[in-house]
């Protein structure tokens, strides 16, 4: 079908408060199924992601445990949590949110729905055999990339179908002008097909000689996280702080600067995960540098979104998709900051090969983007499904449970990593002595991990409850009419 | 803004300039690299694996020792890998040249690896490590192998040869024997071929004092003969 | 190292040719008066339906006492904004 053809479907622009009641409420209605397969599929890996978690993280201070089954061994228990927090939950809700988001932006409804639902079944099937693949014995051992290669080819054509209906959906927007939250998911959208093909035929299908292959694979590692997790996660603050506190962002201008210098130094940084490897110096210092220019974005976002907030801070108060978001926005100050400073040579000598790297991993993805997912859940879930959350509580539960348990993962481990670091390049201590000094906090890890776990199981809850509410007769959402949305367009309709 | 091309655009070159510069670049630059032949010796350097040892690189992989394990040692000064005697000069592109996939490791729970074989090529040593990290090294946090070994009924011609010899708490009940099933014997094969200490132009070994600067206790929990140091507390 | 001076003459090239593209480009947007109206994007989560000024998510912490107040706060909010239209 032709461009004007397929706008020709839908109706002329409206202007009046009715019709943009009726509007979003038509949108929101559009994405119920798609999103909710997204949303609901990614949950359910989040829960086995952190049952893998917590088996990994216990494995490392109770080396017998579970230690008889090959299936179960520490080796592929966490690459096996890897792939299905990246892979599964973080991904999967990424690309639910971003379906949301462009649907609002672009303001039409969502289209080619299935599309969408074929793309859903191709990702959880890939990465089911992928999984599978890792826990048998088949992963590859290159971080991030650890999926065996008879399962990604599912994954990148399920990639390919959203790519391609992020693209129509794009083409035929009927709000002309762009927001930078679209900025940041077109390029997330183009970006990482590209990283995920060079890495599956530079590693896997055509392999590269030697050390090239590390230099492949800390490209593409560190841009799943730059320009994949990053503009997503960046693309939502950008729209739910104003959206829910109801002011837009203090300077568009420092939005756009955000966005072109992340564009052009994050995807430089890769080989900062090499400094003092077998590499010659000009690729590691090119990133180290690349990694020092990384203030520029973080800083202007920072900036951004702090005065945004400012004297608007009390509204945390009422809005749970606030404050996993607010939360979420500082989390990527705070590891985009601790990232620059392990890049540093002087630096990266102590924390490389520690605890701390793991800590830095977490508190971006988990502190960052996994908060910025859940606070965008909370607020994308009762619009499309027309229902409210059934238990206050159970959100305050999640969300108290979560800033503990990451502060408590954290910290702890950040700290260690350190201490670890500096016992390591110390010679007269025996490694014996090196690793009964993490073991302390390695415990704590494990605490703080239950943590989150519980926390998960809160929101699983309210969502369990939830759909059975969906399921149930309509009931008119009494809380979402405070937030002045598409409930009196569609009663009225 | 209405920009949609230029947009596009901009998205497609920022990440094409590091494409280039930190994927293609390396490859033009190493893709070639070659062994290094010794003038004098006529020695390659590196040489492919051969067989065993390749198939233990296949377990290594699939066990995921990468995951503690890291394989390369810092340059001099530059942390403390070779004053830990974890090798004797820094690796370089070149030591790589044959591995698929390379296993740099970013992690060390463990020692690195990269000159295990020179550290500690004990089979029987190695064979007891994997199948409990508690009888060598206690304290270690090493996760235990025991699906790489099988328990068998001894026969009527006594205890295999090639059965592990272990004391209680570690040994089997009585009547059984422990030995180790082919994979367990090509990992550790390929752990003996672990091994960088050849000169090489672009990183030489520094000769100081002979070789009094030979990796102390603190490189290893490898017996030198005697029972490996107990940790501390 | 000979053969990296193709790539090294693209790189070398591209650091002078990219700054001047992106000056061109910045004269030519502020020429044709787009740099004036870039702040207006920072609108386009808003709409009629929720303007700036409304809060949109109150989920937690509000007694359902208020709820009636807050519907009424809506209603107002878009009736001035029907008024002024
Ligand atoms: C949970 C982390 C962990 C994993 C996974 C792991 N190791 Fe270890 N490894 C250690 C620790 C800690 C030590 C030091 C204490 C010891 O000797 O056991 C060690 C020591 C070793 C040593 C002795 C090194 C030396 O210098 O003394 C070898 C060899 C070794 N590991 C091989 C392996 C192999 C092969 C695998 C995969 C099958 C593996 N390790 C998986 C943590 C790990």
């Amino acid at each position: 079908m032709s461009v004007p053809a397929l706008k020709a479907l839908f109706p002329g622009d409206v202007q009046d408060t009715a019709g943009r009641r009726a509007q979003l409420a038509e949108i929101d209605a559009s994405c119920r199924w798609p999103v909710l397969y997204f949303f609901l599929s990614g949950l359910g890996w989040l829960l086995l992601g952190t049952l893998l978690a917590l088996v990994t993280s216990m494995k490392l201070h109770l080396p017998d445990f579970l230690a008889e089954s090959s299936w179960l061994t520490f080796g592929r228990v966490r690459p096996a949590h890897l792939n299905t927090v990246i892979y599964g939950f973080a991904s999967q809700s990424a690309i639910g949110v971003c379906i949301w988001l462009m649907c609002r932006l672009c303001r039409v409804p969502l289209m080619a729905a299935g599309i969408i639902l074929a793309a859903n079944v191709f990702w959880n099937l890939g990465l089911t055999v992928g999984v599978v693949g890792i826990l048998v014995g088949d992963s590859t051992a290159i971080e991030w990339l650890e999926m065996p290669a008879y399962a990604t080819p599912i994954l990148f054509f399920s990639y390919a179908l959203i790519a391609v209906w992020a693209i129509i959906t794009f083409r035929l927007r009927r709000e002309k002008q762009l927001y930078v939250s679209q900025w940041y998911l077109l390029a997330a959208l183009l970006w990482f097909p590209w990283l995920y093909s060079t890495a599956q035929i530079m590693l896997l299908i055509q392999p590269v000689r030697g050390v090239v292959q590390a230099a492949v694979n800390w490209w593409f590692a560190h841009n799943v996280l730059g320009l994949w997790f990053t503009p997503i996660g960046l693309a939502a603050i950008y729209y739910f702080i104003p959206k829910v506190i109801g002011r837009p962002i203090r300077s568009y201008y420092l939005s756009v600067l955000g966005f072109w210098s992340l564009a052009l130094f994050y995807n430089w940084n890769g080989l900062h995960h090499l400094v003092g490897g077998p590499l010659p110096a000009w690729m590691i210092t090119i990133s180290v540098v690349a990694s020092v220019m990384m203030l520029i974005p973080v800083i202007a976002v920072a900036i951004n979104h702090h005065y945004t907030m400012w004297g608007h801070f009390h509204k945390l108060r009422y809005s749970p998709t606030l404050r996993f978001i607010v939360v979420g926005a500082m989390c990527y100050t705070l590891t985009s900051l601790q990232g620059v400073a392990s890049a540093l040579r002087s630096v990266s000598e102590v924390t490389h090969f520690t605890h701390h790297t793991i800590a830095h991993a977490h508190l971006g993805m988990y502190g960052f983007f996994t908060m910025v997912m859940f606070g965008s859940i909370y607020y994308i879930f009762p619009r499309i499904t027309l229902r409210e959350w059934p238990s206050q509580s159970l959100i305050s539960a999640h969300f108290w449970a979560c800033l503990l348990g990451l502060v408590l993962y954290v910290v702890p481990l950040s700290y260690a990593g350190v201490l670890q670091g500096l016992a390591m390049n110390t010679a007269e201590i025996p490694f014996l002595k090196v690793v009964a000094g993490t073991l302390p906090f390695l415990q704590l890890r494990t605490l703080a991990g239950l943590i989150l776990a519980a926390g998960h199981v809160a929101f699983f809850a309210n969502i369990v409850w939830m759909l059975c509410r969906v399921l149930g007769p309509y009931q008119q959402p009494v809380r979402m009419i405070l937030t002045g949305t598409q409930q009196t367009a569609v009663a009225g309709k | 803004m209405n920009y949609g091309p230029l947009l596009f655009l901009g998205i497609l070159f920022t990440l094409a300039s590091s494409w280039v510069g930190l994927v293609l670049m390396p490859n033009r630059q190493l893709g070639t690299l070659t062994p290094h032949v010794n003038a004098t010796t006529s020695a390659i350097y590196p040489a492919a694996r051969a067989g065993e040892a390749q198939q233990g690189a296949e377990t290594y992989r699939s066990l995921g020792c990468i995951y503690c394990h890291s394989q390369q040692v810092r340059p001099e000064g530059f942390g403390g890998d070779i004053a830990r005697g974890w090798g004797k000069r820094r690796t370089v592109s070149r030591d790589y040249l044959f591995d698929k996939p390379v296993q740099l490791g970013t992690s060390r729970t463990g020692p690195d690896l990269t000159n295990f074989g020179e550290r500690n090529g004990a089979v029987d040593w190695n064979l007891k490590h994997l199948y409990n990290p508690q009888i060598t090294s206690p304290g270690s946090i090493m996760p235990a192998y025991p699906f790489l070994f099988e328990k068998r009924r001894i026969g009527k011609n006594g205890a295999s040869t090639n059965a592990l010899a272990l004391i209680a708490p570690f040994a089997p009940e009585a009547g059984y024997e422990i030995v180790p099933k082919m994979e367990a014997l090509q990992l550790v094969e390929y752990l003996r071929s672990l091994k960088t200490s050849v000169d090489l132009p672009e990183a030489s070994i520094k000769k100081t004092e002979g070789d009094a600067a030979a990796p102390d206790a603190s490189a290893t929990n490898a017996p030198t003969g005697a029972p490996a140091p107990a940790p501390a507390k | 190292m000979l053969n990296m001076s193709l790539i090294g003459m693209i790189l070398f090239g591209s650091v002078l040719i990219l700054p001047a593209a992106a000056l061109v480009a910045l004269r030519w947007a502020g020429r044709t008066g787009q740099l004036a109206h870039a702040e207006r994007a920072a609108l386009l989560p808003f709409d009629e339906a929720e303007p700036v000024g409304l809060m949109t998510d109150k989920t937690l912490g509000v007694p359902s006492g208020a709820v009636n107040q807050a519907v009424s706060e809506v209603t107002s909010v878009n009736l001035s904004l029907n008024s002024k239209a």
